[in-house]
């Protein structure tokens, strides 16, 4: 069988970047950085550790085409998936219906609001 | 009528192992591994599906997001995903061994595997039991400073479906697992035959992976040192 495979200072290897990636991450989640910059240094760092994990430990590396393309199709799904989605909720405060989007947090409970209310989270587009 | 299947040589000095749709060893091994990537691309989309639904809630809200981060344990899941690494090495050893057809190494690896396994579902549990105390369980008498509650809920909602969705996933990986080693240990692989065993490492990877993003999604927005 015309198998590669790789070796076990390979796999030892892996999980000491993997190791040392996760003291990163948690290391970084310290540092006062804005939301947005620890979102970016936190997400780049799980797909990193992703990315070794199925290059290595899964074989991709080393493994078929074919599986490359189901791997790559099925990320393609998840960025349609999560991508479409949260292009609607980022973009929902361009309000058509002179409704209120999102709602906000601090009325959920108590004050029924109307929209009249707060006529600054509405752009009037209409 | 041609006869793909009985012109090919595969079947002549076959292996036992050899089922009677595959021509060979080979594509019966890469049938099954495409096979395996297929389901784990509909996994993708699971747990895609309740990732989704945490971004639009933290985009939504995120002070209640941070808030609600802060009160998880974030040593415990830290030290969680040290062990589930650990854990996903020793698979990959596991399975290194069944390329070389060492029945003793892939159950040595194997084991070590599901003890790390097992004790990260230990400190989840310990975890779910000390959130239950503090009042953060949603529907469970679930309190939290006011002006965040309903969100920091639905932050605690993720929290546990998608953890919870992990463990069980976590649960049916240790199983296999088990079944794997139990089947080494009766010679059932070889350096010709051992798909299962590569398949069952690619279920337990694909498990760690869901917790590489789990980890700093959930425990790291507002880490706070015990």
């Amino acid at each position: 069988m015309s198998e590669a495979t790789l070796s076990q200072a390979v796999y030892r290897n892996v999980f000491l970047i993997l190791t040392l990636l996760l003291t990163l991450t948690v290391g970084a989640a310290f540092l006062p950085m804005g939301g947005g910059p620890a979102l970016a240094v936190a997400g780049a760092i799980a797909m990193t550790k992703a990315l070794l994990v199925v290059l290595y430990f899964m074989h991709v590396r080393v493994g078929s085409r074919l599986v490359q393309v189901f791997i790559i199709v099925s990320i393609l799904w998840l960025l349609l998936l999560v991508g479409l989605t949260m292009n609607d909720y980022m973009t929902r405060t361009w309000d058509v219906h002179g409704t209120t989007w999102p709602p906000i947090p601090v009325q959920l409970e108590d004050t029924p609001s109307s929209p009249t209310q707060e006529p600054e989270r509405t752009t009037g587009a209409h | 009528m041609s006869k793909i299947g009985q012109s090919d040589g595969g079947h002549a000095g076959g292996h036992a192992m050899l089922e009677e749709q595959f021509d060979s060893m080979r594509q019966q091994r890469e049938t099954g591994v495409l096979g395996m990537w297929t389901f784990l691309a509909t996994e993708v989309l699971l747990f895609g599906g309740l990732f989704t639904c945490y971004g639009a809630y933290r985009f939504t809200y995120p002070e209640a997001f941070h808030a609600a981060s802060g009160h998880l344990y974030m040593i415990l899941g830290t030290v969680n995903t040290l062990i589930l690494l650990g854990s996903s090495w020793m698979v990959a050893l596991a399975v290194h061994a069944a390329e070389r057809g060492e029945a003793r190494e892939i159950i040595r690896w194997l084991l070590v595997a599901i003890g790390l396994g097992t004790v990260f579902l230990v400190i989840k549990g310990m975890e779910y039991a000390l959130e239950y105390h503090e009042h953060l369980v949603p529907w469970l008498d679930f309190q939290f400073e006011e002006a965040h509650e309903k969100p920091a809920k639905m932050f605690f909602v993720s929290y546990f479906f998608m953890t919870g969705a992990h463990a069980l996933h976590m649960i049916i990986g240790l199983s296999v697992l088990g079944v794997i080693a139990w089947k080494a240990h009766r010679g059932r692989y070889s350096v010709e035959y051992h798909v299962p065993v590569e398949i069952a490492g690619l279920y337990w990877h694909f498990v760690d992976i869901v917790w590489i993003f789990l980890f700093p999604a959930l425990y790291l927005i507002n880490p706070k040192w015990p």
